[in-house]
């Protein structure tokens, strides 16, 4: 390594500002609540040849998912077919390198004087991009043709504008125009921003300067992976979980088993134990899995390691091609969200066995969305509400889990109420915690919480939500938490319980209701302290008889009964 | 008979007093330790040094105090306990935190937490009682629950009552009779409501901001009555005592217990105003404030001569959209320190070694190396000069705390590392600055740099070289800044109100009605400080958007009784504001209206910064010739050492030199030019003017 430390820490804050700045515009310019609220979308760089280097903020696991991208776009556009001035834009999972097909991908090629240096590029999630449902992510999905409209790799922007034919086949292919294009465009304008930065870096430090920086801290994140890694005793760990079913044969559950193996400072991630591929809509991607393992090895070893594709030079991955975490065309791929958060939990939960000092709880199961297609908004036209539905974290050893929050990336993509009501004609009923959902344990998981809706209008309504059935687990004596639960008209003679990924066509007055369930437990319960099983109860979080029957300790009159406590704790 | 204002500037380590005689423009200053138990200890303590120097109490016009009383209990958990009534059903706005949005490593360690609620779930309680998006009553408040509520509150021992419900901000009608209620069960508590501390739209901030307000009122309350009683007890008898706000502007302290959120930000507002008095008096309307102190650099942006705001604070990892000046804080300042980090770089911050155990340099048990000590050993500072040399700093420990912790780590000579820790802390401000023009959309070309704090003016002229800012603006007391800006501001309250509607659709009726209210509290409060409302002047702003965005841009709406003919130019102001923040605009779109805003300001006496006598040959303050290590060409050039105390208007020097003062140390590089302006400034011209 030939560049000093010092330039190179100068340089890389650089880059550091240079990300963050296309990540401020992404998330200001874009239109929809997708991106504003939700924050589902990132923007970053790579090298020239797709090594990622840096995400700026949102969804991290994204970011490991451009490499594809530009690959496919190399071998579409070979030679000297990118053009100073080009953006790109492709969606098809099978090339582009997206989770699925509503998360478009935008590139840029960065040329300083006619050297291409990096890529700038942006993955952010569109609310409609036609197929079968509104949100474009319907159960009745059986191969990616269903999914909606498939972009390869094709130039969307020159230095003479945007490409309008290009504009006009997503336009025509959306049940929201407006929005999509609207957000598709901040997606370009980040990527481009990012571009004439580092290009104003190159004329600034020298463009051998930039470009050796910034493979340094993929080469830095790779040696303290490794360091990290040969930290830990050497040895294998499993875990394995299950989706309650694919969407096409709701009998059957679906598992996922990973088999981690540490040695020296290498680690084999093999999911080769898992399900075949399925001919419903949950199978997740090879390259979002390998993403999701990558950000539970640095949850599970050291989170101040900066995220690049320097880590997953340290990670073998065994994972064969027509799994559901590795499908083959034309597989479909739209509900892969919660699969792919179960992939993390399920290493999360075997490196905790391979170094306990970052053991945790996983958090609850069932990540996922809903998306509610409207024939008239609030402004008189066609539109989709999507919300991101989350969980909350596990317990650690220093704490309770963190209630409501994404798993893998911890935002909290929360719409208002007030915001949700003044869009949309819906009527939101309840956003409350949800008794007994933390899964007990010694610190216990973050409360799950219930949201209720009330239809004002006729809609179809795809709730993409999931472990409806197979439950998640604790750690170390710690006990998983409640199932979640979708169900429409709840408490009434005509209540419907949808399974997990269940489109419905809804009439006006209808209520809908999802409990999103709490993270899971760690340790065990009856070593709580019973002080804080009182003050749990005193929140609402736990009833009476959770209370005594989860966690041993009894309350009588708001106090706890020191000897029952103590009897019932002996087992 | 003297007439003197008093500034007094509550900060985590000093009190700092400054006083000035406005006929003969005297100044006297001052310097306590800060009392944390009792924070009027330090207050009275500061004002005893005052009379000491005989200035009597009766000869004090006014006093405007910045105080941290209210930051203090948040970050400390030591505000009151605080019971929660919200619409029933929605437990989960406040403990999901919906604004989350987790930096750095928290996105993605599980051992992520968020903050603490302030007003616990034990102490929350539903009510039922709906209203629409529009504020009709989709059904009615349950007066009985808030009753049983109240009494269990009560029995809780809850001193304060936080109340936010869904779409109060549409209609208050269930909140005020909430108050009502409230107030029947129990005279002994105070009442915060959400459609009266912050009547915008979105519930999770309205609340969190809520709650803060009955977290904190009561410890306002009991500090300001105490520090009132002390004040007059020490004869200080001017009905002119003011508290200085997080918007930059004054409130009577007779009714600060009623906007404690106001306070948040006491402190590194006062270094704002100041700036903004700095773009006043040089007609430079465009400036960025840089205060450097001993742990951390505040900056802020000025625009137009007025400081930017935000609706989207922190304090202490608590939401706040209570509008307030915007000042980005990061782990920068002389006593930050430098070591390798876990990637084999050399990383400068963001923790400080304070004024205890401090930088090596000053002996004092620090044994890491801090900025202030590369600065030290590259001759930027001298070791016989701080403040006043009454401080003698040791260039030994520094050389061998560099040489220790850094130079030989990476292999470099001590000054090849001093010169890294000085050029990475560079950066790392460099590049906060350039967010801060980003968020902005502005050019720094445009602008002036302000630097303030001990360690400001050392490090400006090189950023504001980085940052094509073609000039630096260093004030005669660049430590004082916060108490002076206490000075020179006027007083200032702001009032929101959402409304969210299509501007081609929302009738003028409806803006007028709205702004009539606005007014009228406004007006209600000036009286209650004891202005007349003939005093007050009224700045109206329509915060806009595009359909479907999130975010909204304030433009200025006039005044009077507006019509549909007002329309066009609210909307192509916008179209404008649009344009230079983000980029772009759609003047064939529609926009929407958000919040409504009134601004209402009444002048007070403000400190009027005297002119310095004529001078125009600096030679006379040079002083010394020292080796100063330049960083942009890596060698030590001689620099002509000036004493700012010698001084005057219209003196010219060229760099490199270094100005020396009580309590901070400029910096002009090499290839600048310096001249003093007539009020003692500064004005380095950084040659990048193109």
């Amino acid at each position: 390594m030939s560049l000093d430390p010092i330039t190179t820490e100068v340089v890389l804050s650089r880059v550091r500002e240079t990300t963050e700045a296309m990540a401020h515009a992404l998330f200001h310019s874009g239109y929809s609540p997708i991106l504003r609220e939700s924050q589902d979308g990132t923007a970053g760089l790579t090298d020239a040849d797709g090594q990622v280097i840096m995400v700026g903020g949102g969804i991290q696991y994204h970011s490991m998912l451009y490499t594809k991208a530009v690959e496919s776009l190399l071998a579409a556009y070979p030679g000297d077919a990118l053009r100073e001035g080009d953006s790109f834009v492709c969606n098809d999972p099978y090339q582009a390198g997206n989770s699925h097909v509503p998360d478009m991908v935008v590139l840029t090629p960065v040329f300083y004087h006619g050297r291409r240096i990096a890529f700038g590029v942006s993955v952010a999630h569109k609310a409609d991009l036609g197929g079968l449902v509104p949100g474009s992510s319907g159960a009745a999905s059986r191969e990616i043709f269903h999914d909606g409209l498939r972009l390869p790799p094709v130039r969307y922007w020159t230095k003479d504008g945007v490409v309008p034919e290009i504009e006009n086949i997503i336009r025509t292919n959306s049940r929201v125009p407006d929005v999509v294009v609207g957000d598709l465009r901040g997606q370009v304008g980040s990527t481009r921003l990012g571009a004439e930065r580092l290009v104003a870096l190159s004329d600034e430090y020298g463009v051998d300067t930039l470009v050796e920086a910034m493979q340094s801290l993929v080469d830095r994140t790779r040696t303290r992976v490794k360091a990290e890694l040969a930290s830990w005793p050497d040895g294998e760990a499993e875990a394995e979980g299950f989706m309650d079913h694919d969407g096409a044969d709701l009998s059957t559950p679906v598992k996922i088993h990973v088999r981690t193996i540490k040695k020296g400072d290498k680690l084999i991630i093999d999911f080769s134990g898992s399900d075949p591929q399925t001919r419903g809509p949950i199978n997740t991607p090879a390259q979002t899995c390998k993403a999701v393992s990558l950000l539970a090895t640095i949850a599970a070893s050291d989170p101040t390691i900066p995220v690049n594709a320097g880590a997953f030079d340290a990670l073998d991955f065994v994972l064969p091609d027509g799994m559901v975490v590795s499908p083959t065309f034309p597989a479909t791929v739209n509900h892969y969200f919660p699969t792919s958060h179960l992939a993390y939990a399920c290493v999360v939960a075997a490196l905790g066995k391979l170094n306990p000092a970052r053991a945790v709880a996983p958090p609850g199961l069932g990540n996922g969305a809903i998306a509610i297609g409207y024939k008239e908004g609030r402004n008189g036209k066609p539109t989709v509400q999507y919300e991101l539905m989350v969980t909350s974290l596990g317990g650690t050893a220093e704490h309770d889990g963190t209630p409501m929050v994404m798993g893998m990336c911890h935002f909290t993509p929360s719409t208002p109420v007030e915001i949700v009501e003044t869009e949309y004609p819906i009527r939101i009923r309840k956003f409350d915690t949800w008794q007994d959902s933390a899964g007990a344990g010694r610190t216990r998981g973050g409360i799950g919480f219930v949201r209720e809706y009330e239809l004002l209008s006729d809609v179809i309504l795809t709730a993409r939500t999931a472990n409806h059935e197979q439950p998640g687990w604790g750690v170390n004596g710690g006990e998983g938490p409640p199932v979640c639960v979708t169900s429409v008209n709840p408490d009434c003679p005509d209540e419907v319980v949808l399974a997990a990924l269940d489109t419905r066509e809804l009439p006006a007055g209808t209520v809908v209701r999802l409990q999103q369930t709490g993270g899971s437990g760690y340790g065990d319960p009856f070593e709580r302290d019973s002080a804080r099983v009182l003050q749990d109860v005193g929140d609402g979080y736990l009833s009476l008889a959770a209370a005594g029957a989860r966690y041993g300790v009894v309350i009588v009159d708001n106090q706890i009964d020191c000897a029952a406590t103590a009897e019932r704790r002996k087992r | 008979m003297p007439s003197w204002m008093v500034g007094i500037d509550t900060g985590g380590t000093f009190t700092d007093l400054i006083a000035f005689e406005v006929e003969s423009g005297e100044l006297q200053v001052a310097k306590v330790s800060s009392d944390p138990s009792d924070p009027s200890n330090a207050v009275m303590a500061a004002l005893d040094e005052l009379f000491g120097m005989g200035i009597a109490p009766a000869d004090i016009a006014s006093l405007v105090h910045g105080t941290t009383v209210a930051t203090n209990a948040i970050l400390e958990g030591k505000g009151v306990k605080t019971g929660l009534l919200i619409t029933d059903g929605f437990r989960a706005v406040y403990e999901a935190r919906g604004w989350a949005r987790p930096e750095a490593t928290d996105l993605i360690d599980p051992f992520y937490r968020k903050p603490p609620l302030l007003a616990p779930q034990s102490l929350t309680h539903g009510i039922p009682g709906r209203m629409d998006y529009q504020g009709a009553e989709l059904e009615a408040l349950d007066d009985d629950a808030v009753r049983t509520a109240a009494q269990a509150l009560m029995a809780d021992g809850v001193e304060s009552v936080a109340v936010c419900y869904l779409f109060s901000f549409q209609n208050a009608a269930h909140e005020q009779r909430t108050a009502e209620i409230l107030a029947e069960e129990s005279d002994d508590w105070r009442v915060s409501l959400s459609s009266v501390v912050l009547p915008t739209i979105r519930e999770y901030p309205r609340q969190s901001t809520t709650v803060i307000d009955a977290y904190i009122g009561p410890i306002m309350q009991l500090y300001l009555e105490r520090l009132s009683d002390r004040l007059v007890e020490h004869s200080v008898e001017t009905p002119q005592v003011f508290l200085m706000q997080s918007n930059g502007g004054l409130m009577r302290i007779t009714i600060g217990a009623r906007f404690p959120n106001q306070t948040l930000l006491s402190g590194p507002a006062g270094g704002v105003v100041a700036g903004e008095e700095l773009a006043r008096i040089t007609g430079q309307q465009e400036i960025v404030t840089l205060d450097m102190g001993g742990t951390s650099t505040d900056i802020a942006m000025i625009t137009g001569g007025r400081a930017a705001e935000t609706s989207e604070g922190k304090i202490a990892g608590q939401d706040i959209g209570t509008p307030m000046l915007q000042v980005r804080t990061l782990g920068a300042g002389g006593g930050t320190i430098a070591r390798i980090g876990p990637d084999g770089l050399l990383k400068v911050g963001p923790d400080s070694a304070g004024a205890i155990p401090g930088p090596a340099c000053y002996g004092r048990g620090g044994e890491l190396p801090t900025v202030t000590d590369a600065n030290l050993v590259l001759g930027a500072l001298a070791s016989d000069n701080v403040l006043g040399g009454r401080m003698i700093l040791d260039s030994v420990a520094a050389e061998a705390a560099i040489k220790t912790h850094v130079a030989d780590r990476l292999g470099l000579t001590v000054v090849e590392a001093a010169a890294g820790i000085l050029k990475i802390v560079n950066t790392n401000m460099a590049v906060d600055l350039r967010l801060a023009f980003q968020s902005l959309g502005e050019d720094p070309r445009k602008y002036m740099l302000a630097a303030f704090g001990g360690a400001g003016p050392l490090h400006s002229t090189l950023l504001a070289r980085d940052l094509k800012i073609p000039k630096v603006l260093v004030p005669l007391f660049p430590g004082l800044n916060s108490a002076m800006g206490l000075l020179q501001t006027s007083v200032r309250h702001v009032y929101l109100q959402s409304s969210v509607a299509r501007l081609s659709e929302i009738t003028p009726q409806r803006m007028n009605e709205i702004f009539a209210r606005l007014e009228a509290r406004a007006k209600e409060d000036v009286t209650e400080e004891g202005f007349t409302p003939d005093q007050v002047s009224i700045g109206r702003q329509v915060d806009m958007r595009y359909q479907h965005q999130g975010y909204q841009l304030p433009v200025a709406c006039p005044a009077g009784d507006l019509t549909e003919s007002d329309k066009p130019a609210l909307k192509a102001g916008f179209d404008d504001a649009h344009l230079r923040v983000y980029g772009a605009s759609a003047p064939d779109e529609d926009a929407e209206v958000v919040t409504f805003r009134v601004i209402a300001e009444i002048a007070v006496p403000r400190l009027e910064l005297r002119t310095l006598a004529d001078g125009g040959d600096a030679s006379g303050a040079q002083i010394a010739t020292r080796a100063f290590y330049d960083l942009e060409t890596a060698c030590f050039m001689d620099a002509a050492i000036y004493d700012r105390e010698k001084l005057l208007a219209g003196d010219r020097f060229d760099g490199p030199a270094v100005v020396q003062q009580f309590d901070s140390t400029t910096v002009v590089l090499a290839g600048m030019s310096c001249r003093v302006d007539a009020w003692g400034n500064l004005i380095i011209v950084t040659g990048d003017a193109s």
